[in-house]
């Protein structure tokens, strides 16, 4: 099924001319830079999910506070749709415009207002690089732990729409977990501060929400975020493995070993040939999977741990166990890893890169699934995994030019996220639902469910004008996916329209 | 793998509860929550029949390789504590007990988190998922039981702390973790200012510390994490054998657990039958003002002279009987958030 904004099934959306927006828009807000014609508005067609398109109605990039209030306001009376956009740098469609819509892009926001090194504190407009955080904290010791692979670029105010991940999740945690504060401007103008410089605030835990609600709620303005002391020192083992099975076991052991590893990443072979041809990591081209475990802290535990994770995995049935010996071999191991998905992306034409979660204790049975899905469809899978925290990143490789192979590579994608449903899993670990996923939601979640995120969106935005058609699908398009959970054979919803 | 632990009371009364809201909720007849009934000082009274929820018990399921446990509201925080250690576990942010009737369920409804809060995070930091009784009296499921999850909006977080009023918590998934290796309490003498600076200094630094309290002339440091560098650590802060030391469940650790404090610091005399401390949460920014946090605290108008603070902000004054943060509480400012107002449920 077609993933593209469909009035029948999504929501109708009013009808206006263009021009008459353009003039309002130019009118309201003067000063506002407002990109309307087609070329211009070309670049911004797409986010990190260049497979679908569409191109904005117009473009605005404010360069002040009053701009994006002014223009919200406006927007809200007018009754069009507003899509938030950050870097673009998103990989589940959540800044994918509408035709019928304004995107609304963040990225000249991007000061650094302030860094408190005593209290940990930085604080930051939305379209400051998530690296960038980490470059203006080094010099007082502190760093930024979340670490999407797209840190070089991402913004932070897309990181906390989509409440972004990293390799160091399972240790440090989610966006959720680091940041304090965010400013945001509702639909309707309003100016809300959520959460606040001290750890815990009274009231509703709105910044909770605030973090992976993809832009449906409010616009981010400004984000506070934790700082953290820099670990004084870093430490990687590579283990390989003649079987993927036995490295996911190892991953279990580690962890009932009492040790949290900062990092801790599997490869298949597929995976570990693409990154070894490209980088030149150094990883063994033979084995049929390796782990990464970073260790970090204190030197003087991680030693220890270093030592105890050796033993682990040796017993584990590791064919060989590296630990790097420097600063140089130890951005090796991870450079392999963090380019994986560029490095599987020379071996093919496209790739589809999916981003379910499974409890640990599942990932042999699903990787088995995962390559049959493979095998039946003929399209290889390479997988990548987050195995310290559960969070699978298999890529779909597939040729777009060939008919039918996009269709195809959705429906296997589809499938594996069913399976991670399943297998007692999400269908989303760190990319978002954005347009990508919006009918897998109707497996992971029932028709009640779905109708308590509609009533807290009702409460926040109640004409559905924030990025209309994202993150929550309506109960029209489950009803059509046909995946809508039948519970006692009652048909929920019976007064909806069937199609 | 998965592992169910069987508890004396082992008993799933969700349909039961089901059934109790749903009949509420068609007379708009108000409910009052009730875990072990040790947390009805904190918010405002409620007036309501209670919704009794101290009979659905046990562990859903725990296994800990996944580092995942999902237990039912109405189970004893002691005893998912206890089926906790067993794997040498432990919820990592040590939520306070009232008494030993302190039920999980009223843990995370309060959104009360322990000592290790600033380092470790709070309640709901770890909470991963939640079975909710809506005000129809339907079990809707929320979040899940893996690390990460960002389907749909973050309800089970939002669970957290919203006392109940947005919907009845029936079971709830946290993320533990492993018990530290080593815990070691020090104490060192010194005023309140120096303790604030000090502090400041070390949480730029990646020390093991994961609680600190001061009282009375005294700051109190707990160190964990691995031997090698709790060590060290002890040997930087200068702690030698003249300093008295305390373990991990040295009774400063305990009381602060619970938000008690002891009375006989109250110019020496009992002031209190039952103090409950206030319980502020600051800035950290506190700390640059340095001097300024003391006589905040002993000008502010409601307080009476100031005999204890702490590192994590929560400043405990006997003799108080509320919490500031429910005396300062403001409903959201913005109409449209008062969507929950029309729940019965509270």
């Amino acid at each position: 099924m077609n993933i593209l904004y469909d009035e029948h099934i999504d929501g109708e959306l009013q009808s206006f001319e263009k021009s008459d927006i353009l003039a309002d828009l130019q009118q309201s807000v003067p000063s506002l830079t407002l990109l309307h014609r087609e070329e211009d508005l070309r670049p911004f067609e797409c986010d990190g999910l260049a497979a679908y398109r569409v191109l904005p109605m117009l473009v605005a990039l404010p360069e002040t506070l009053e701009q994006v209030q002014t223009l919200l306001k406006r927007c809200h009376a007018l009754g069009v749709p507003v899509v938030t956009r950050g870097a673009g740098t998103g990989l589940s469609g959540g800044a994918l415009p509408l035709e019928r819509g304004v995107l609304l892009v963040m990225s000249r926001f991007k000061k650094i207002l302030s860094i408190d090194p005593d209290a940990r504190l930085a604080r930051l407009q939305p379209g400051v690089r998530n690296l960038a955080i980490s470059e203006a904290a080094a010099p007082y010791g502190l760093y930024y732990a979340p670490d999407p692979s797209s840190q070089i670029a991402c913004s932070i105010g897309g990181n906390v729409a989509e409440n972004a991940g990293g390799v160091h999740c399972l240790k440090y945690g989610l966006t959720v977990h680091n940041v304090m504060r965010v400013d945001i401007i509702t639909i309707e103008g309003e100016c809300m501060t959520l959460g606040s410089e001290a750890l815990d605030a009274p009231g509703f835990d709105l910044l909770a929400l605030m973090n992976g609600s993809e832009g449906m709620l409010g616009v981010v303005t400004e984000i506070t975020v934790k700082l953290l002391p820099k670990p004084e020192t870093a430490k990687v083992l590579m283990a390989s493995f003649d079987d993927v099975e036995k490295a996911g076991r190892a991953v279990g052991d580690i962890i009932a070993a009492g040790i949290i590893p900062g990092g801790l990443e599997m490869m298949d072979k597929l995976a570990i040939q693409a990154a070894e041809d490209f980088v030149k990591a150094g990883y063994p081209v033979e084995a049929e999977a390796i782990l990464l475990c970073e260790l970090d802290g204190v030197e003087a535990d991680v030693d220890d741990d270093c030592q105890t994770v050796r033993q682990v995995l040796e017993k584990a049935g590791a064919t060989d166990i590296k630990l790097a010996r420097d600063e140089a071999e130890r951005a090796k191991f991870w450079a392999g890893r963090k380019n994986a998905f560029p490095a599987v992306g020379r071996m093919s034409p496209d790739y589809y890169c999916m981003d379910g979660t499974i409890p640990r204790r599942e990932l042999p049975r699903v990787l088995k699934g995962i390559a049959a899905l493979s095998q039946e469809s003929g399209l290889p899978v390479a997988n990548v995994f987050h195995a310290g925290d559960g969070n699978m990143h298999p890529l779909i490789l597939f040729d777009a030019n060939r008919e039918g192979e996009l269709a195809l590579a959705e429906e296997v994608g589809g499938k594996i996220l069913e399976l991670c449903v399943a297998a007692g899993g999400s269908i989303t670990g760190e990319h978002g639902v954005g347009r990508e996923k919006i009918n897998q939601m109707c497996s992971q979640f029932q028709a009640d469910e779905i109708s308590v995120f509609h009533a807290l969106k009702a409460a926040f935005d109640p004409d559905r004008l924030l990025n209309p058609g994202k993150n929550i699908p309506t109960l029209a398009r489950c009803a059509e996916f046909g995946a809508m959970h039948v519970h006692n054979n009652e048909l929920p919803h019976p007064e909806l329209p069937r199609f | 793998m998965t592992e169910t632990a069987t508890l004396n009371a082992d008993q799933d009364i969700a349909d039961s509860l089901c059934a109790q809201v749903k009949q509420a909720y068609a007379e708009r007849a108000p409910l009052r929550i009730v875990g072990g009934n040790t947390r009805a000082f904190y918010g405002l009274p409620v007036d309501g029949e209670p919704l009794e929820m101290a009979g659905h018990t046990g562990i859903v399921s725990y296994d800990p390789i996944e580092l995942v446990i999902t237990v039912r509201a109405g189970t004893r925080i002691s005893d998912l504590e206890d089926a906790l250690a067993e794997h040498n576990q432990m919820l990592a942010f040590e939520p306070p007990r009232f008494g030993s009737a302190s039920t999980i369920g009223g843990a995370v409804a309060t959104g009360l988190s322990g000592p290790r809060r600033p380092w470790a995070g709070a309640a709901r930091d770890f909470v991963l998922g939640a079975r909710v009784i809506s005000q129809e009296g339907k079990l809707l499921r929320f979040g899940g039981e893996v690390m990460k999850n960002v389907a749909g909006y973050d309800m089970s977080r939002l669970m957290v702390g919203a006392q109940g009023t947005l919907g009845v918590l029936a079971d709830i998934s946290f993320k533990v973790l492993p018990k530290p290796t080593v815990s070691h309490s020090l104490k060192l003498s010194m005023p309140l200012d120096d303790a604030l600076k000090k502090l400041a200094k070390l949480g730029r630094q990646p020390l093991p510390i994961t609680a600190a309290a001061w009282h009375a002339g005294e700051l109190f440091v707990r160190l964990e994490g691995g031997k090698s560098s709790v060590n060290a650590t002890r040997e930087q802060l200068g702690v030698r054998k003249s300093v008295r030391t305390c373990g991990a469940n040295c009774a400063t650790w305990s009381t602060l657990f619970s938000l008690r404090i002891t009375t006989r610091h109250c110019g020496g005399c009992r002031c209190h039958p039952t103090p409950q401390p206030w319980r502020w949460i600051l800035p950290r920014t506190i700390f640059s003002m340095t001097g300024r946090a003391a006589s905040v605290l002993s000008k502010h108008p409601l307080t009476p002279t100031p005999s204890a603070t702490s590192a994590n902000r929560q400043a405990a004054m006997p003799p108080v009987t509320r919490l500031l943060s429910m005396a300062v509480r403001k409903p959201p400012s913005h109409h449209s958030i008062q969507w929950w107002k029309n729940i019965t449920v509270s």
